[in-house]
């Protein structure tokens, strides 16, 4: 069930009326009609992974309460482990099997020696990478007692299969989540409206431009070779407006229905396209996820707080596997590598923590020197988006060569006047509201009611006008 | 919670008053302007889904206009029909696609299904009565309100750049010209023995009365209306449930005049697949259409009869 779909407009208001005018004596009662809808949800794409989740609850829900529960360390480590290999042993076996085999033949057949391959004819099961990295976190936090296993059920597994999170996030911890889920929800008008005006600007920005840019950056992508070097940069630009529309936008639209529920999520996105470093763009970029890296991965290793080649190590390696995370390709891995090597020389010269705040902010504009910062870190960001967009490495390398031609300096042969303007719109709105959670959250509210409301409706027909080209959200791959 | 609720009721009303009158209004202007007039001289209209599409070239045929289309059922053939009937007077008589696969429960899915819905429900929408669109709407509700948001758009569409033209823009189907042979290739696979493995055995009652009720609608404007059968590849036809189609051939349309080329002998380059005709096949079938038309076949009180004689006579059974 897509989230831009009629199926999910009948969805949500039926379980929200549910939720606060049937199951609203209780919060437990709540849970439970959380758990099925969740559970309903995510049939609705393929049933059979229904019982690979449950499957996954069921384990770091037991594997929590045992290693809680152990007399000794190596008890404690021995249900510690075994959640960490099965969770991760799925994990591996459905989304990088296929690459790992292929890539060892593909290495012997450059030695010389030729093997059969068996590969798996296996769909990816919607969302593994995020419940997977849920449970991770739980099972880490237990281990290392940061938290106490929740002894609920019903509860644990609303955390790990909360709908609006389930397929492609946001990550959430257990200390975030969990206790709002323990305690009763009042409903609350404000963060209602609040909620459902942040999934009217995550559908403006998944069917009105993620997927009219997706058309654009499909064509030219899949025919670089018949295209001009400024057009291949509009498809570069696509394509950069398509996956933070896609992925940003599919966030809003989560983190509103969770208000909707009285439940609020983690920030996902926070303006990224407006960083003045790369530092401060991985700060903003899929937060949920580069703060998972951080925390149980980073840290452990040692994070910064070693001597050069630490730091440069640890980089690497935290860069490298959140490029792997989002999937089984070469491409990935050296989107992460562009990254790791953007990011380092900040790192050495301490200035990676230079940009913290909202850029210009309290300003209309920013001034000369922050729009050259942001101009050059949106343009490291769009370079390194072609190797995450290209089918294969050769693909990628081949686009860049395309660009920089002789042709790079003629008008793009494709240049879809209304894309742009709308792209254009888009822009100045999340400009405006640049200093809030979500564009949307402040602009017009001082507005007459008929004024914002007629702003509103502007959108609605925006949407209206292009839904239809349905592309599915980016991340459900991941 | 109410308050909510309220502002919710007051913020979404008025936008979908505004939506539901511009529908109305935009499917009154496309049906009162659509252009799906053909040449006077045309006095035969053919319909039906892809076999017809890709079969009959009504270039080669005199006063033959063709406009099936792929993928269509009934139910969407009967809305064009009465249309063309409306603003085509000369339209004497109809010849309609009657194959084994339209009988089939597989046309239920081809007239409600998500990916039908989406591409024909938008070309006949402005001109279903309200029957109809109880039909799609009792049976796909989801899919129902997609294609009347599609429906929505493409009138704007033909309402904004004042373009009307279904019959020339081809919207509403014609001649396919197929050019792909894929006999060779399919007879090294093992369809044939799936097919037979899964031989149909319901019948699609939706179908079947959409197809009662372009017989009934041809009587009203007193156009001859003729079932047609073309021409299938033999192992294909073997696959096929034909004591379920004669059954309903019989039972429903007994009384409609049924021309049956299925035995037609065609060399296999001829076909573009098992069920389709590819252009040379086209040809050849055409022209002897055309001239079995020009011998009165259409005005026989046996036409299968009349049929099988020139067929032995020109070696084409």
């Amino acid at each position: 069930m897509l989230f831009n779909s009629i199926n999910f407009a009948l969805f949500l208001p039926i379980v929200f009326l549910l939720y606060w005018f049937v199951a609203n004596k209780d919060y437990k009662y709540q849970n439970i009609l959380l758990l099925v809808a969740s559970y309903f949800f995510y049939a609705c794409w393929d049933y059979r992974f229904l019982f690979l989740l449950v499957f996954s609850t069921l384990l770091d829900y037991f594997t929590g309460l045992k290693m809680f529960d152990s007399k000794t360390v190596s008890r404690k480590k021995f249900w510690f482990w075994l959640s960490i290999l099965v969770n991760l042993g799925f994990l591996g076996f459905f989304k990088y099997y296929n690459f790992f085999v292929n890539s060892f033949a593909e290495a012997l057949a450059n030695l010389g020696m030729h093997v059969e391959v068996w590969t798996l004819n296996v769909i990816l099961p919607v969302g593994i990478s995020f419940y997977t990295f849920h449970g991770l976190s739980y099972v880490i936090d237990i281990y290392y007692d940061r938290i106490k296993p929740e002894r609920n059920f019903i509860d644990y597994s609303v955390f790990v299969s909360f709908f609006p999170l389930l397929v492609a996030g946001p990550i959430e911890r257990a200390t975030h989540l969990l206790p709002q889920i323990q305690r009763e929800r009042k409903f609350n008008y404000a963060t209602a409206v609040d909620g459902l005006r942040q999934i009217l600007w995550g559908l403006f920005k998944k069917v009105v431009i993620a997927d009219n840019c997706a058309e654009y950056a499909n064509i030219i992508f899949n025919n670089s070779e018949q295209y001009s070097g400024s057009t291949l940069v509009m498809g570069a630009l696509f394509f950069t407006f398509q996956i933070y529309c896609d992925f940003s936008g599919y966030s809003d639209i989560a983190l509103g229905t969770a208000r909707l529920f009285g439940i609020d999520l983690l920030r996902n996105f926070a303006f990224p396209y407006f960083s003045r470093d790369i530092a401060e763009f991985w700060r903003r970029w899929h937060i949920s996820l580069s703060t998972w890296f951080r925390d149980y991965l980073y840290i452990p290793l040692g994070g910064s707080q070693g001597g050069t080649w630490m730091k440069v190590r640890n980089t690497f390696i935290i860069f490298l596997v959140s490029g792997f995370w989002h999937g089984a390709n070469w491409t990935f891995i050296i989107w992460g590598f562009l990254n790791a090597l953007y990011f380092i020389p900040l790192l050495l010269a301490k200035k990676n923590r230079n940009n913290i705040g909202t850029v210009a902010e309290g300003n209309v504009l920013p001034n000369f020197r922050e729009f050259m910062s942001m101009l050059f870190t949106f343009s490291l960001t769009v370079f390194a988006w072609i190797f995450f967009r290209a089918n294969s490495l050769s693909d990628a390398f081949s686009f860049i060569g395309g660009i920089f031609d002789s042709s790079l300096l003629s008008f793009p042969t494709v240049f879809p006047i209304t894309i742009i303007v709308l792209v254009i719109f888009f822009l100045v709105i999340e400009w405006i509201g640049r200093e809030h959670q979500y564009a949307l959250q402040g602009f017009g509210i001082k507005w007459p009611k008929l004024l914002r409301y007629g702003f509103y409706y502007l959108i609605i027909v925006l949407i209206f006008a292009f839904m239809g080209k349905e592309q599915e959200f980016i991340y459900f791959q991941f | 919670m109410k308050k909510f609720i309220t502002s919710l009721l007051w913020f979404f009303l008025p936008l979908i008053l505004v939506v539901i009158l511009i529908s109305i209004v935009l499917k009154k202007s496309v049906n009162d302007k659509v252009d799906c007039v053909v040449d006077e001289k045309i006095t035969t209209l053919v319909l039906g889904h892809s076999q017809t599409e890709c079969g009959i070239n009504d270039s080669l045929i005199a006063n033959v206009k063709n406009i099936s289309s792929g993928g269509e059922s009934y139910f969407y053939t009967y809305q064009k029909l009465k249309k063309m009937l409306l603003v085509n007077k000369n339209i004497k008589t109809v010849l309609v696609s009657f194959s084994n696969n339209q009988t089939e429960v597989l046309m239920n899915e081809w007239t409600y299904g998500d990916k039908y819905l989406k591409n024909f429900y938008p070309k006949y929408n402005f001109m279903m009565d309200s029957d109809d669109v109880s039909t799609v709407l009792k049976n796909n509700f989801t899919g129902y309100i997609s294609a009347e948001h599609q429906s929505f758009l493409n009138n704007a569409d033909m309402v904004m750049k004042s373009n009307y033209n279904l019959l020339s823009d081809k919207k509403w189907g014609s001649y396919l010209y197929l050019k792909r042979n894929k006999i060779d290739s399919l007879n090294k696979t093992d369809t044939i023995k799936k097919m037979l493995l899964n031989r149909v055995t319901d019948y699609s009652k939706l179908n079947v009365d959409y197809l009662k009720k372009i017989v009934t609608l041809c009587k009203e404007k007193n156009v001859k209306i003729t079932l047609v059968r073309m021409p299938l590849y033999s192992s294909y036809f073997k696959t096929k449930n034909e004591i379920l189609f004669q059954r309903i051939r019989k039972e429903y349309f007994s009384d409609v005049p049924f021309l049956d080329f299925h035995s037609v002998s065609l060399n296999d380059d001829e076909f573009g697949d098992y069920d389709h005709l590819n252009y040379k096949g086209a040809k050849k079938f055409s022209l002897l259409l055309d001239d079995l038309i020009k011998q009165g076949l259409l005005n026989k009180n046996n036409p299968q009869q009349f049929i099988n004689e020139s067929l032995s006579k020109s070696k084409l059974n």
